[in-house]
């Protein structure tokens, strides 16, 4: 059994350069038919069918049409039309399906969605998408079928002359499944474009006392001046116009930047630029991951509230060391009763350089050092032979920005998180905490003894963790709270 | 169904650093819509590399490994954790690049409406905006990673205060630009019917309020794909008319639950 082809993935692309495009994925099975992409490819046939390019890689094959500066039926029918335009959009429709059968192209490969037919404002015509495969497990929906959707669809035209819709409207009918037609005991006739060809030449419309000459003038400005005979010209076969849209590669835009070239200088800008806040060079990691960014020129640790790091330890002296940062260049000094030592815990320090990497002990309370332009970002301590300690904040401290927080949604308040991990008595139960994956910072949620936890809807059962993001919505007995990152 | 359109305006500026990109996808009668908006900075032409890389490897995510994963019927706190890996795959990319040619990032925001699913996952990193614009509000979904934001937000500037702030060009957070470790935000919304949401970059509304964006771009003033132009670009000529100096880009898409043409 063939599937139709909307049943294929099939992706429209606007990019802001004007580029649009059409990729349809058809499946590693099918074969595409090079011969007829060679033919596809020739000005002659460009005039009825939209340029594309095919890409075949293990998995899929894929074409990509390249839909630059056309507009989709379904949008252009929903526009006021006149009756003359309507019939050269039918008319350029028969033209195609006539092309495909005298060019030996099969009318199955033709895409007969309106939403992937195309009309060309520039050059007045229509365009359909052709998918040459060979043997292929997917059909177009049919041109009979297709005009049949688009008369019912097609429903801002201004009519001229009446009596040629109604035959039209006649003539579909033989074409329509038993239901919509008046005669239900004849099964409906297979469509072919000779029929409607047949049609045109049958039917002139607004024939009565007017120039038949004059009418197809105005349907078809490029057939000017041909015998009215000759209407619709069946497989037209002119030179593509000079502003033919010309075949596109399949997607510029990646190429051109899917490897970084060298930028073209540019004149500097007058005006102010976007530019991002640098995080500190330097920073402190604890055992359980928690960064503290090295701030300002002198960088305090110790118990005191008032230190930039407080390490809320007993065997930690109020103000028990100072990193200063001179010319590019980190020192720490020790001010403690108990010692601070880098690297050796043998080796009290007064006064040391610190290199990326060093590891800081704060009496028994180890930090790993980092300076940012090393390229490994696990800023996990290698050992800990005590766990991190605990921290506290003080309320006087209003100059320290918090890592995240937690904002009811019922009235906006928030909770502010200043060190992972994370509890408050406001969640019983609910412990946040960070660990450092390769190339970002993971945050979990667990459950602890919460009565309910749910992220986003899923049931984070007692005992467990999950993995959660910035901007994810936290039910925590049964109040709901949005997380997020502060950067 | 989606009617949707752009605009997007160099402006007083050399280049035009933001890239956009608009995606639907049809599968089994479905249609799915993808959507992007990027201001890359950057000395050089580095900042429109950045923002253009971001959006074709966008684009390749939603064509790739979304579709597989639509295909194997993935539900959408996967798809946010593949979408995440590839922005972080970017800044990666970036910040590597940003090495041999200097700075270069970008901001990001985007938005993947599936109707079938109800979904809505916006995904956001630096100033640009999504906006939901109903009749009576346009609310902003994300919130800007920048310095004025971030003293919004701790009570540091008022309202008024942050309007004359000389900081408006300082973010905290984006892609690339040497920056490791970044987490990126995420919402899982459900889409609503009827209401027009707006991607852009913070030349288009810098300079223009909230309520200004919303008497232009009411649903009920929308009702098809030219009048959403329209709107767009009496909204770029607003912006223009008041100096504004950055790149100027943003994308409305109108969303409605009734099945499209086709």
């Amino acid at each position: 059994m063939l599937k139709p082809f909307r049943n294929l993935f099939a992706f429209k692309t606007v990019y802001s350069e004007n580029k649009t495009y059409v990729n349809y994925k058809i499946g590693k099975k099918e074969e595409i038919n090079y011969t007829q992409v060679q033919m596809l490819e020739k000005p002659a046939f460009r005039e009825y069918f939209v340029p594309f390019q095919c890409t075949k890689t293990a998995s899929v094959n894929k074409i990509c049409f390249d839909i630059s500066g056309l507009t989709a039926l379904s949008e252009y029918l929903k526009t006021e039309l006149t009756q003359e335009k309507y019939f050269e959009i039918i008319a350029g429709i028969q033209r195609i399906a006539s092309f495909c059968k005298k060019s030996y192209l099969s009318t199955d490969n033709l895409v007969c969605s309106l939403k992937y037919m195309y009309y060309h404002n520039v050059q007045k015509k229509v365009l359909m998408a052709y998918v040459p495969v060979k043997n292929p497990h997917y059909v177009g929906d049919g041109i009979g079928a297709c005009l049949i959707r688009m008369h019912k669809k097609a429903r801002h035209i201004i009519i001229t002359d009446g009596n040629y819709m109604q035959k039209y409207e006649h003539f579909l009918e033989r074409y329509m499944p038993a239901r919509g037609r008046r005669n239900r005991k004849k099964p409906p006739l297979t469509f072919s474009p000779d029929s409607l060809l047949h049609f045109f030449n049958e039917n002139r419309m607004n024939a009565g006392g007017m120039d038949p000459d004059f009418a197809i003038e105005k349907m078809h400005p490029d057939t000017a001046g041909q015998p009215a005979e000759s209407f619709p010209i069946m497989g037209q076969l002119s030179e593509p116009a000079p502003s033919a849209p010309p075949v596109q590669s399949a997607a510029p835009v990646t190429a051109a930047v899917q490897s970084f070239a060298e930028p073209e200088p540019a004149p500097k800008q007058t005006v102010s630029e976007t530019v991002i806040r640098k995080r500190t060079r330097a920073s402190l990691t604890d055992s359980r991951g928690n960064i503290f960014h090295i701030t300002g020129p002198v960088f305090r640790i110790g118990r005191n509230v008032d230190n930039d790091l407080v390490v809320n330890e007993a065997t930690v002296s109020g103000f028990h060391a100072e990193i200063t940062c001179e010319d590019d260049a980190y020192f720490i000094r020790d001010l403690s009763t108990n010692g601070t030592y880098v690297n050796d815990d043998a080796h009290r320090i007064t006064r040391a350089q610190l290199k990326d990497g060093d590891v800081v002990l704060f009496d028994d309370f180890r930090y790993t050092f980092r300076i940012e332009e090393k390229k490994d970002e696990n800023g996990r301590a290698e050992s800990a032979n005590r766990t991190a300690p605990t921290y506290t904040v003080s309320q006087k401290r209003r100059s320290e920005r918090p890592l995240a927080y937690l904002k009811r949604v019922s009235d906006g308040s928030e909770i502010s998180i200043f060190r992972f991990p994370f509890e408050c008595d406001e969640m019983p139960g609910l412990v946040l905490s960070s660990e450092r994956s390769w190339n970002r910072q993971d945050i979990y949620a667990e459950n602890r003894s919460c009565e309910s936890l749910c992220f986003q809807s899923v049931e984070i059962a007692g005992g467990t963790k999950m993995k959660i993001f910035s901007g994810c919505v936290l039910v925590v007995n049964g109040e709901r709270f949005r997380f997020q990152i502060e950067n | 169904m989606f009617q949707y359109t752009y605009v997007t305006k160099k402006g007083l500026r050399e280049t035009n650093q933001d890239a956009l990109l608009i995606q639907t996808a049809r599968f089994q009668g479905r249609e799915i819509l993808f959507a992007a908006v990027c201001d890359g900075m950057g000395g050089l032409s580095c900042g429109e590399h950045a923002s253009s890389y971001t959006v074709s490897e966008a684009a390749a995510w939603f064509s790739g490994q979304f579709a597989r994963m639509t295909e194997a019927n993935a539900d959408v706190l996967e798809i946010r954790s593949s979408l995440d890996d590839m922005l972080h795959r970017i800044n990666d990319e970036i910040n590597l690049a940003g090495e041999r040619l200097g700075d270069m990032g970008t901001t990001y925001t985007s938005m993947l409406l599936d109707p079938e699913k109800n979904i809505l996952l916006a995904a956001h990193v630096g100033d640009t905006r999504l906006y939901r614009i109903t009749d009576s509000e346009a609310e902003a979904l994300t919130t800007d990673h920048s310095v004025i934001a971030e003293e919004l937000h701790r009570g540091i500037l008022t309202e008024e205060s942050a309007r004359t702030d000389s900081r408006q060009n300082q973010i905290t957070n984006c892609i690339g630009a040497g920056e490791t470790g970044r987490a990126y935000d995420f919402s899982i919304l459900e889409p609503e019917d009827g209401c027009i949401y707006l991607l852009c970059t913070d030349g288009f509304r810098k300079l223009i309020s909230a309520d200004e964006i919303r008497q232009a771009l009411a649903p009920s003033a929308n009702p098809d794909t030219e009048t959403l132009k329209r709107s767009l670009t009496y909204l770029t000529d607003l912006n223009l008319s008041r100096q504004e100096s950055d790149n100027i880009t943003a994308a409305a898409i109108k969303f409605t639950k009734e099945n499209g043409v086709g």
